[in-house]
């Protein structure tokens, strides 16, 4: 049997040195750190603070206190988070994050897709429909809930920042 | 009334068992977000057998638990993938040097 010509054999080592170091790439379950998720985040929480620091002033009467736009904002910026984290391989569990986040805070939230298996949303237990209501919350409530919003916001930055690979930086 | 210690520690020990070898490293800051989420509930079903809370509140308040304890739990699940990810490629730059030497040199991988 003859052997096959060179550039036969040269190609085919080509393509198998090829098929074994694309196997061997370095291995990504999560996608990188990004700054303006971040940053988004960061001004979610900020935002709501301020919220908070209201409903606070008027814990007797939260509806008082309520400000539409306070939440559109919110809504939006977290519309922006999520278009950029769906846009990134290996960020499921940042996407899954975000629309938790959202549930939590929003009357009127962006809708996880059934594959997420996030269950749907209890809008009328948000902090936005909270907010509108008008029987009182005491400081004992507002203790526990300023400790869940500020685990919630932490539980997503812990893991953003997380994503800062490099010598020393484990999670 | 609900053993919240105990509940503590059921956490702690199936967070171990799905880290793996990877849970040294992660249970401080796991600790840490379990045990606001259970001293949390712990506060609001005291709350709750003293007639301190309205219904409102609580549903409210059990509701944001929820969402909390749901992201807490994505976030460990993330740096568990995260720690993976660099055992996995610190063994794979094993292999990667022992392959370049074997080959005298070749960068292969």
């Amino acid at each position: 049997m003859n052997n096959p010509p060179n550039w036969i054999k040269l190609l085919l080592s080509w393509m198998l040195v090829m098929i074994f170091a694309s196997g061997c790439m370095p291995v990504k379950l999560v996608s990188d750190y990004d700054e303006q998720m971040d940053q988004g985040v960061t001004n979610i929480q900020k935002q709501v603070e301020t919220i908070l620091t209201r409903i606070e002033k008027s814990a007797a009467n939260p509806a008082a206190s309520y400000v539409a736009s306070d939440y559109s904002k919110i809504r939006e910026e977290l519309d922006i988070l999520l278009t950029r984290a769906q846009a990134t391989d290996h960020n499921e569990l940042t996407i899954k994050q975000l629309y938790t986040l959202g549930y939590a805070l929003l009357g009127n939230p962006p809708l996880a897709p059934d594959e997420l298996k996030l269950g749907p949303p209890l809008p009328e237990l948000s902090l936005e429909r909270r907010n509108q209501r008008k029987d009182p919350l005491s400081a004992a409530d507002l203790r526990d809930l300023r400790d869940l919003l500020e685990l919630d916001f932490r539980a997503v930055l812990k893991l953003e920042l997380a994503k800062k690979r490099g010598a020393g930086n484990t999670p | 009334m609900t053993d919240w210690t105990k509940v503590l520690q059921g956490m702690l020990a199936a967070a171990q068992n799905s880290a793996h070898a990877e849970w040294p490293k992660l249970q401080s800051e796991a600790k840490a977000q379990f045990q606001t989420l259970t001293q949390v509930a712990a506060r609001i079903e005291a709350r709750k057998l003293a007639n301190d809370i309205t219904e409102t509140n609580a549903r409210f308040l059990m509701y944001q638990y929820r969402m909390a304890a749901q992201n807490v739990m994505f976030s460990v699940e993330g740096l568990t993938n995260l720690l993976v990810e660099q055992a996995l490629n610190a063994a794979l730059e094993v292999l990667r040097q022992a392959i370049k030497s074997a080959t005298n040199g070749w960068i292969l991988l």
